[in-house]
């Protein structure tokens, strides 16, 4: 179970940075989202063999990591599953392209594709909390029953966390110096867990209910609170263009 | 099977926000009409419980790598198919946005891979049928790993197919499914034993969370065929839509053939060649996939379309006829 605590742990971290005081941070949710999905368009669109293309790509993740102080190793640990796959996925192609250097190339572009966008969604990720993403889901109408969902799923890890820690003290204590849970129980455990954490979800969605709930009545509290600053537009339109560039650089240079 | 950008180019990546759109569309006007207030509270704390097991992987013994839980089946055997799919939604939207896991742009595809295959051919097919005919401990652990199992090589078939589809790797088509298949059925086994022990438990102590276990109700009837609907509109559009994507390339048999006489095509003269040679021509209404005498993209999308409407009625007309058969005897 250390390794759910520690997982669960990481991403209170993350939320913990993404609620920090920052310019960053406090740009306007959609426009972030926005900027995202924008550069990763334009960085997978990059054909295969553009090494030089995606070399000039990396100057966005770049300034955002050193302008804005974002830990570039705190980065590389939580990432580091997906090096893993692209990295097997990028081998197979030493041995199956026409030349070892042209498997090599495609190697090296599908390994940056891949780590360059995870950065920006990254970026995404330690400078937005969750209710302005959900917020940002809903101006741009995505139903209310999804937004709502992420929302509770996000809110019940709490509770799961909880359920886990009591249950596995309580395991603990019914059968000491035993090294970790029996494989045999290991059912009833994630079952029992299950069903207590259902348990307490109702009673904590029934209490939201008693407060005037209601999750079918689209919620309207994200009204007014984003307010489009300027610094809001240059961002867009900045990073918007700078990314066209940055993808059409080399043949702007000619190279 | 969280896929990466990388993997996919814009053109694959929209086709399957478009498949997943759709199938949203679809399970939200279900959620919605048989709307019940338990069920969000369930949806949420399912959510949460599948996200943190996706959180830990687990090594497969022998290969040197691990796997996570997909859950898809899990979350469908207790919310039900169209609560299940958005909740897996909500999930991988969780994992892409804040944690970097999964590409943004293949957000539409890992819904597709993950959480359409759990949910709609995991549960609704598989677990429901087997389950059918009563409820036992055993039948249960069958439904979950044959539905784990199928559901996880799906994915991992459609991973491959979709990688292939955009191009991104020299990686021959068949080496990616040798390494794909096997691994993923390995994970699939042990989703399957973890998802029986839970979903047994389940069912000895509180069995009314389990989904579809009273079946042959008239609502659940009609809820099976919106399901069948569902499947039959997304192979028209996987038809229609992927069609386009084809290679022009000659396929194995061809390639082979070319290899050895130099053309993809043997000639073959002689009275009878020619008769079903003509034939041929005259049946063919699409001839190579495409309208006579035109090279349209319009036309392998219609042919892949037209072609899955065919398949699907010649197989329901081999169903009619072996249930038939099967009454008289």
């Amino acid at each position: 179970m250390s390794n759910i605590d520690k997982a669960l742990h990481e991403m209170c971290d993350i939320e913990k940075e993404a609620g920090s005081e920052g310019s960053l941070n406090a740009m306007h949710p959609l426009f972030k989202l926005f900027i995202t999905i924008w550069y990763v368009a334009f960085t997978v669109s990059i054909p295969n063999y553009k090494l030089d293309s995606l070399i000039f790509m990396i100057i966005y993740p770049l300034v955002i990591f050193i302008v804005w102080d974002i830990s570039f190793v705190k980065c590389l640990k939580r990432i580091k599953v997906i090096f893993v796959a692209l990295f097997l996925l990028g081998i197979g192609n030493l041995f199956f392209s026409k030349t070892v250097l042209m498997g090599l190339i495609l190697m090296l572009c599908l390994f940056m594709k891949g780590i360059l966008s995870i950065l920006a969604v990254y970026i995404l990720a330690v400078t937005t909390r969750i209710e302005d993403i959900c917020n940002a889901l809903r101006i741009i109408r995505v139903p209310e029953l999804i937004v709502m969902v992420i929302m509770l799923i996000y809110r019940y890890i709490n509770i799961l966390l909880k359920e886990t820690k009591r249950i596995t003290e309580a395991y603990y204590m019914l059968a000491p110096n035993q090294k970790g849970i029996n494989v045999k129980v290991w059912g009833q455990f994630a079952g029992q867990l299950m069903l207590r954490s259902i348990d307490r979800a109702h009673i904590v969605y029934d209490s939201m209910n008693v407060r005037g709930y209601e999750w079918s009545v689209k919620s309207q509290a994200y009204r007014g609170k984003y307010i489009v600053k300027r610094i809001d537009f240059v961002w867009l339109f900045g990073w918007s263009i700078v990314i066209v560039l940055l993808r059409f650089g080399t043949y702007f240079l000619n190279i | 099977m969280h896929m990466s950008d990388a993997l996919l180019n814009p053109i694959v990546a929209g086709s399957m926000y478009a498949l997943t759109t759709g199938v949203a569309v679809y399970s939200l006007h279900n959620v919605r009409k048989s709307e019940e207030q338990i069920k969000v509270a369930e949806m949420g704390i399912m959510g949460a419980f599948v996200f943190a097991a996706q959180m830990i992987n687990f090594s497969i013994p022998g290969t040197g790598s691990s796997g996570h839980l997909c859950g898809g089946m899990l979350i469908s055997a207790m919310l039900g198919p169209h609560a299940g799919f958005l909740t897996m939604i909500g999930i991988l939207i969780i994992q892409c946005l804040l944690f970097a896991d999964g590409g943004i742009m293949a957000l539409g595809a890992n819904i597709w891979n993950m959480a359409f295959f759990g949910c709609f051919v995991g549960a609704a097919i598989i677990w429901r049928s087997i389950l059918k005919k009563g409820v036992s401990k055993k039948r249960i652990i069958i439904a979950s790993v044959a539905g784990c199992v199928v559901t996880l090589q799906l994915g991992a078939f459609f991973v491959t197919l979709e990688t292939m589809a955009s191009n991104v790797t020299e990686l021959p088509f068949q080496t990616f499914l040798a390494f794909m298949l096997p691994i993923h059925l390995a994970i699939g086994l042990v989703e399957g034993f973890i998802t029986a022990a839970i979903l047994c438990f389940v069912y000895e102590t509180r069995s009314e969370l389990l989904w579809g276990i009273e079946s042959g109700t008239k609502e659940d009837r009609k809820s099976y065929a919106g399901v069948m609907s569902v499947l039959g509109v997304t192979a028209l559009a996987v038809a229609g839509m992927f069609s386009l994507m084809a290679s022009s390339h000659p396929d194995g048999l061809e390639w082979s053939v070319e290899k050895v006489t130099g053309s993809t095509e043997l000639v073959k003269s002689g009275e009878v060649y020619e008769a079903f040679a003509s034939i041929q021509e005259k049946l063919a209404i699409l001839p190579d996939y495409a309208f006579k005498n035109s090279d349209t993209i319009a036309g392998t999308s219609f042919s892949g379309i037209i072609g899955a409407i065919i398949v699907a009625g010649i197989c329901t007309l081999l169903c009619v006829i072996v249930r038939l058969t099967k009454k008289k005897s």
